[in-house]
């Protein structure tokens, strides 16, 4: 970078597609402007010249060929102090390789006293179209974690697929299984080791801590996480999480005198408010739908087991003897 | 080319027609040249004891580091090539911090006495351009303390990258001697105090010199407190008490 | 000293960047920087295209069906392209895309069963399997972002399990009693679904063989790179067949009357 701002190219404004050369020898060029620029498209005569291949700053004006087959070229560019696709490109511009797709459908978890519920819709949809009406997206991982995955579907499969080796490796190296906390910390550690190619997912990770309390634990696609006590995600996450917020956190609700929220919900309530959540969300939001499947994890000895001997279609998928418990719930939601 | 029976011990990894890697048997015989160490085990916590020879009385005693940090909950003490257990116990810190960094918990004892271990045999290795990191065996033994959800555990590891738990154990010169007197006195519900206190009289037992809080070192680790090395104050009212 | 056991005993390799602190695309390069480096692009857009490919589950197993033609964008450019592949006895790929990222794929596929065929070790590779198999490779080159530019039906049965799924250029994954690709997914994916959908263990191979032909026909009526060749694969306990290529009948003759169809005069 040792030219940087000690030429300038051109002097006065540039014209709108201007071909400009750079040296072979300059890595860097300083463009003297009277308009700046605010950002810069590069293109060969022919090819686009990719954005990873050059960095342009504005502040500087200095121009940066990263790519050090683009040593010498003839570079026309185009400018713009507004939205980059409101810039006309004279010749036909060759679109990049997009490796995400977003496939719709909604997760959502809540934690109880000695309990957590994870849910998700079966849904897997790419624009318009409805791929399949039964993809899971959530996952039990071990007696006491459940993870539900939204996004790009392809990135979730594979995501899983890792955590789940993950867990494996940990099982085999220190002999138990991995605590929730860890399985929320290893989460994180292996969304940011891809920071700069995210797994284009929302996770959330419910279960039962050590200390027997059930939690949630919610990511975003670079993972940043926090405990909470419930969390939706996905494609409706913008109509159940308010729900949510009110039912659960009892946002905007004033407690009749002398009396006040509980801190828990019962597992009944909320099974209810699960439900509820999903069939409104299938009536107002397009990419959800078909089925609904619940995960719930209790607690080593929890009471709440009594409620669950009479859901319709329950199904037990606890691994162990004397420890947690993990159940599916399934339900219909409505396919159109 | 004919080997002579006497040529086996030459190479580090080549066996003897018996079985035997003399360099990892000599690398055994190394560390009972070395200072006795003493560790005991109770449902209070673990202690780790050393006898510091002091050669010469121009000596800083207090320099003798022959107890060592790993991690808040694990602590090392070692006898035999002490230089070599750098390297070991740089490898266990760097574990030990990185399970916390990426499963927000702590590494338990055994797991890092098993990455330890690990390291032991890597002598000899190498690929194609790479000149091998280790020419010969460590030449030390630990003794590896610590507590995580199992509670309590005491670890010796030696040379050939063995490591097996123990209630109280000694290693080092005086080994002999100190772990016949820990077998008759050990016992399953020992305090922490009394653990103190037994192997500073083990250590007394066999050290050459008279014992005082200059030429011991007397480490623990307890659940309320994890890893700590006694002070000289701490260790001297230890010392009266015994 | 490098405390990551993984990393042991392995040749040392600096370029590489174990973090991925670089944006994929411009990972330093570890391969030999030769003449000929400048000149590799990845696919950006497939070149010669086909078009959908469907699929149903019935009663004795799988029936998929692809037409014959090999597009060069709008151009009818191969007309007798086969775009159904058979994998082992118990496997049918079939592809829309670029039909060199599908002969690659088919090449591999081949490779791999020879092999594991080679390994005599009582291992078989059914449906699923593949399927598996190809969702790795697909994703893993979408990761490089230099995909293989097709969406693919993989269809079987074994061990009497009928097995439907697809996976595509990004690494997609998803299984139902029926599928289609491209077109298809949008004009015969719904007349498949009211067909099929609840009927999969009563459909005899007559009745799914007029499904398919049927939906074939509305795709070569409103697909325009479409033609009315297709061959039909099934995939029963018997093993894999694909059908010689058959012709669809088609009448124009409604379209004289409508204004844009048929000859105007004025």
């Amino acid at each position: 970078m040792s030219d940087r701002g000690k030429s300038s190219e051109k002097g006065g404004e540039l014209v709108f597609g201007e071909t400009i050369r750079v040296p072979t020898v300059r890595r860097a060029i300083h463009l003297s402007i009277t308009r700046p620029l605010s950002f810069l498209i590069l293109r060969f005569p022919l090819r686009p010249i990719y954005a990873q291949q050059y960095s342009f700053d504005p502040l500087s004006q200095s121009l940066f060929i990263i790519a050090s087959r683009l040593s010498s070229v003839n570079l026309a560019f185009a400018r713009s102090n507004s939205m980059p696709d409101m810039v006309s490109i004279a010749q036909p511009q060759q679109r990049q390789f997009n490796p995400y797709s977003e496939n719709g459908g909604t997760i959502l978890a809540i934690a109880g006293a000695d309990f957590s519920v994870i849910a998700g819709d079966t849904r897997q949809s790419e624009g318009y179209s409805i791929q399949t009406r039964y993809a899971p997206k959530v996952f039990r991982l071990t007696d006491k974690a459940v993870l539900a995955v939204n996004g790009f579907a392809a990135d979730g499969n594979m995501f899983v697929k890792k955590v789940r080796q993950r867990l494996e490796w940990y099982r085999h190296a220190h002999a138990k299984d991995m605590p929730l906390r860890a399985i929320a910390r290893l989460i994180q550690t292996m969304l940011y080791a891809r920071r700069f190619f995210p797994y284009y997912v929302y996770n959330i990770l419910g279960g039962i801590e050590d200390d027997g309390t059930g939690a949630v634990y919610s990511f975003d696609p670079v993972g940043s996480y926090e405990r909470e006590a419930c969390r939706a995600a996905g494609a409706a996450q913008s109509l159940v999480q308010p729900f949510l917020d009110n039912q659960i956190y009892f946002k905007n609700q004033t407690p009749a005198p002398g009396t006040s929220h509980p801190v828990h919900l019962p597992l009944s309530t909320v099974l209810s408010l699960v439900i509820d959540s999903f069939t409104s969300a299938t009536e107002r939001h397009i990419e959800v739908g078909d089925g609904l499947e619940m995960y719930v994890v209790l607690a080593k000895g929890s009471a709440s087991v009594q409620g669950l001997g009479n859901i319709r279609g329950i199904q037990e998928l606890t691994a162990t003897d004397d420890g947690e418990r993990v159940f599916v719930i399934r339900r219909e939601l409505k396919k159109d | 080319m004919f080997l002579t029976r006497s040529e086996y011990d030459r190479g580090v990894n080549t066996f003897s027609p018996e079985g035997r890697l003399f360099q990892v048997e000599y690398a055994i015989e190394a560390i009972k040249l070395g200072s006795t160490t003493v560790g005991i085990r109770t449902p209070e916590g673990v202690i780790l004891a050393v006898e510091k020879r002091v050669q010469s009385p121009l000596l800083e005693s207090s320099s003798i580091e022959k107890i060592m940090e790993i991690d808040s909950h694990l602590g090392c003490a070692m006898s035999g090539l002490t230089a070599d257990a750098r390297t070991m116990i740089d490898h266990a810190r760097v574990t030990a911090q990185n399970h916390s960094f990426t499963y927000d918990e702590k590494i338990k004892v055994e797991s890092v006495t098993q990455a330890v271990c690990d390291l032991a045999l890597r002598f000899g290795e190498s690929v194609h351009d790479e000149d091998a990191m280790m020419s010969r065996p460590f030449g030390v033994a630990l003794l590896i303390a610590g507590i995580d959800e199992l509670g309590p555990q005491l670890y010796h590891t030696d040379p050939s990258g063995t490591f097996v738990r123990y209630d109280a154990k000694a290693i080092g010169s005086g080994s002999e001697a100190a772990q016949s007197e820990l077998q008759d006195k050990w016992h399953k519900q020992m305090t922490l105090k009394e653990a103190q206190l037994l192997t500073l009289r083990v250590l007394k037992q066999v050290m050459e010199e008279k014992l005082d809080q200059h030429n011991v070192q007397l480490a623990q680790v307890t659940p309320n407190s994890g890893f700590e090395i006694l002070d000289e104050t701490k260790l001297k009212e230890v010392i009266e008490a015994m | 000293m490098d405390h990551f056991p993984t990393n042991w005993g392995r040749p040392r390799n600096d370029a590489y960047d174990a973090y991925g602190t670089y944006p994929i695309a411009q990972r330093p390069l570890n391969s030999p920087n030769d003449a000929f480096t400048v000149g590799i692009q990845h696919t950006q857009q497939p070149i010669v295209t086909g078009t959908s490919v469907l699929a149903i589950k019935y009663k004795d197993g799988i029936m998929m069906a692809a037409d014959n033609l090999a597009s060069y964008g709008s151009l009818a450019r191969f007309k007798d392209v086969q775009r159904l592949h058979p994998v082992g006895n118990h496997t049918v790929i079939g592809a829309g895309g670029d039909m060199s990222d599908f002969q690659h794929i088919q090449t591999v596929l081949d490779e791999l069963m020879i092999e594991e065929f080679s390994a005599q070790d009582g291992h078989n590779l059914g449906p699923a399997e593949i399927h598996e198999y190809l969702a790795q490779v697909m994703y893993a080159r979408r990761s490089k972002m230099n995909p293989l530019w097709n969406a693919l039906l993989v269809g079987g049965l074994k061990d009497g399990k009928r097995f439907l799924a697809f996976v595509d250029l990004l690494g997609t994954t998803y299984s139902a009693s029926t599928l289609a690709t491209g077109y298809g997914s949008h004009i015969a994916q719904p007349l498949l679904r009211t067909a099929v959908e609840g009927k999969e263990d009563t459909l005899t191979e007559e009745d799914a063989l007029k499904i398919i032909e049927q939906s074939m026909k509305v795709l070569y009526y409103r697909d325009a790179r479409s033609i009315n060749k297709y061959q039909v694969a099934t995939i029963t306990a018997s093993g894999t067949s694909i059908s010689e290529s058959r012709h669809l009948e088609t009448a124009w003759s409604f379209a004289e009357g409508i204004r844009g169809y048929g000859a105007q005069t004025q």
